[in-house]
């Protein structure tokens, strides 16, 4: 409801101004942790993204962006890729209005950006194009299952450290760096000054694992049965990766999956990032 | 002073003078992160991103609410295995039905632990062939998943109806290292771990509480240990103490900075065991340099401008050249009299270290007059960062106050 009168408003600001009829709309796809070439085909998947883009009023006017998600969020190979990337996009096709989808830690990428305006020239502008982002199923207080995946024997971990074996954005994303990002570096979580923009999260909140039900295969059986065994680490609101209670960190809920995907289905970690269940044309009419 | 293109393109500002509307800064409150003196740069810092003079603001009125310290709650443990020790079997106590276990190779070690191979020993009985597990997960099964275990990775429940109590796990390997990671997620035996401050600068002390809790009772435990590590590899081991409610205290001189180019933190590391029981936990803090600091003074620019702006200047003491970055959230008095948050500023410009350096917060009409407030007006949240390595150097709760 909150996000429907947000954007009546936003229609109505536009439409005061006179800027609604040359408003330039884009979206632009933000993949999650992982060092990307080729993010379309190999984290999104060409259906999604080509379903989603449906709803520009120019379909040209969409980007994927590949960057190295598995640094830190600060660095160049990061948000500085993506700043670069956007600047790109929205200078190339005359972009005003930006709608951003991210998935699990490019929510936390774009917050970087819009939390430290200061950091880099590049930053205020792509803020101020942004319209809100859609925030698929965001990392936004980090997982108990990062910080599974470092643990271990701490001094083997600083040894780690020192030869740069562990993924950093993996680190980045424990439960305590998180909350100290999101307490110091990071706007929009509760008790913290807002974010520029709107962040609308989509809440994944269970993984589906039955042989012989077809939605178990969307985004991969596979992957979906992997998330089924790291869901023992999580709260019993979670899509194998994230719980609820990190996927609604940051910003405001735009919808949980169970209320607004076909046939009620969650999403897992896997699939909220894929053509499953009608998401993408959720988020193509929300275009 | 130069100005940045952005605040040009604000039409609205007709002139600019300066008056000393307002003296200084409020004294720094119990919870402030402050240094009294600038510290000498350690080394050279890494390169900035940016070059120029910029400033940016937004409307928030968000509630906020006093930063509370990370606390982690462990109802796990870690441990290390040869092959040889996992031939023989391994002990796993257990406090609750169904803990779920983690095997991880160690690098190099060729063959992965597949729940098929394990001999499960409980109560008496053996169970085989993944008999006793449940929720098993294969090395295939996790492989290229998310979350990015290291390969050969497998997982499993104990079967939550053999419930609690000594067990025994071996597999048929001869060689390699193991990592096995036992979580237990019912069980009411957990150890808490915080840090009084989530932010220190060196040579200040870390002060951190942990605290072993039976069913909500705080506990003793047998043995306590700790470590704190660096970005850089250093690690400094931790000495706790008892303290008269049973919990337990260490604190320790915050060593020097580590020299990073970003906001990479320290862990803190707890382990503890009572009888058989082990708890394993880990914290985060940040440790930085205080290469630059307010100096306590601040002047607001009275400004021939329509509407209503609050533009402030806070003196900056800095002991090297560097880009400092400086955030703050205006409130301003509502119409019930109330202070309320309007929106945040920041600013960033390089620093040649100059006695008279200062840095400007501009919150000016188009994100103050929607709010509809007045003075007196604060300024909060107000946080001092090098952006070479956006190390946290001063923060204050309330920084400012407008006459």
């Amino acid at each position: 409801m909150i996000r429907t009168l947000t954007a009546l408003l936003c229609v109505l600001v536009l439409g005061a101004g006179g800027l609604s009829a040359s408003a330039a709309t884009g979206v632009a796809f933000v993949h999650g942790t992982g060092k990307q070439t080729d993010a379309l085909n190999d984290y999104w998947k060409s259906d999604f993204v080509n379903s989603v883009r449906q709803g520009l009023p120019n379909q040209s006017n969409y980007t994927v962006v590949n960057c190295d998600f598995e640094q830190y969020m600060w660095k160049a190979d990061a948000a500085g890729c993506l700043a670069g990337q956007l600047t790109s996009f929205i200078s190339a096709r005359g972009i005003t209005d930006l709608v951003v989808i991210t998935h699990s830690n490019g929510g936390n990428v774009v917050r970087w950006i819009m939390s430290n305006p200061t950091y880099d020239s590049r930053y205020p502008n792509i803020v101020s194009k942004i319209r809100w982002v859609n925030a698929l199923a965001p990392s936004s207080k980090g997982t108990p299952l990062a910080a599974a995946v470092m643990a271990g024997n701490v001094f083997e971990q600083s040894l780690g450290w020192l030869l740069g074996y562990k993924s950093d954005a993996v680190r980045m994303q424990q439960e305590s760096w998180m909350a100290y990002y999101n307490a110091n570096y990071l706007y929009g979580t509760s008790g913290r000054p807002a974010l520029a923009k709107g962040f609308w999260s989509v809440v994944g909140t269970d993984v589906e694992t039955a042989i012989w039900d077809g939605d178990s295969y969307c985004g991969g059986y596979g992957l979906n049965l992997g998330l089924e065994i790291t869901q023992a680490w999580l709260d019993s609101c979670s899509d194998g990766f994230l719980n609820c209670s990190s996927q609604t960190g940051a910003g405001n809920v735009w919808f949980y999956d169970t209320s607004q995907m076909a046939g009620g289905e969650p999403l897992s970690h896997n699939q909220s990032r894929r053509a499953c269940f009608g998401l993408d044309v959720i988020l193509r009419n929300d275009i | 002073m130069k100005r940045s293109k952005l605040f040009l393109g604000i039409s609205l500002i007709c002139a600019i003078g300066i008056t000393n509307a307002s003296a200084g800064m409020l004294a720094a409150g119990p919870n402030d992160l402050v240094s009294n003196r600038v510290a000498k740069a350690a080394g050279t810092n890494p390169p900035v991103v940016e070059a120029n003079e910029l400033h940016y603001a937004w409307r928030s009125d968000a509630k906020q609410a006093a930063l509370v310290p990370f606390e982690s709650v462990s109802r796990e443990y870690w441990a290390d295995y040869s092959g040889a020790q996992l031939s023989a079997g391994i002990a796993i106590h257990t406090t609750a039905p169904g803990a779920v276990v983690r095997i991880s190779p160690a690098q190099g070690t060729p063959v992965a632990i597949e729940p098929e191979m394990l001999q499960v020993q409980h109560a008496g009985q053996v169970y085989a062939n993944a008999t006793g597990l449940t929720s098993v997960a294969s090395a295939e099964d996790l492989a290229g998943g998310i979350p990015n275990f290291p390969d050969g990775t497998t997982a499993f429940r104990l079967s939550a109806e053999l419930g609690p109590g000594d067990f025994r796990l071996s597999a048929p390997v001869s060689s390699g290292q193991y990592l096995v990671h036992v979580y237990e997620p019912d069980s009411e035996l957990q150890l808490k771990l915080s840090a009084a401050s989530d932010a220190l600068l060196s040579g200040q002390t870390l002060q951190l509480s942990a605290q072993f809790e039976t069913a909500g009772r705080t506990a003793a435990v047998d043995s306590i240990s700790g470590v704190l590590t660096a970005p850089d590899g250093r690690s400094f081991d931790l000495t706790y103490r008892q303290l008269r409610d049973g919990s337990y205290s260490a604190s320790v001189e915050v060593p020097e900075a580590a020299q990073t180019d970003g906001p990479v933190l320290w862990e803190v590391h707890t382990f503890t065991s009572a009888g058989q029981v082990q708890r394993d936990a880990k914290t985060a803090v940040a440790i930085a340099s205080a290469t630059a600091r307010l100096s306590g003074t601040a002047e607001r620019l009275a400004l021939r401008a329509r509407g209503t702006n609050v533009v402030v200047q806070f003196g900056v003491d800095a002991n090297l050249s560097a880009r400092l970055q400086l955030t703050g959230t205006l409130w301003g008095t509502n119409a019930k009299g109330a202070l309320v948050p309007v929106a945040v500023a920041q600013t960033a410009k390089s620093m040649a270290g100059s006695a008279d350096d200062y840095l400007e917060l501009r919150f000016l009409t188009g994100v103050v007059d929607p709010a509809g407030v007045r003075a007196p007006f604060e300024i909060r949240d107000l946080r001092l960062q090098d952006q070479a390595d956006m190390g946290l150097m001063e923060r204050r709760e309330r920084a400012w106050v407008s006459n």
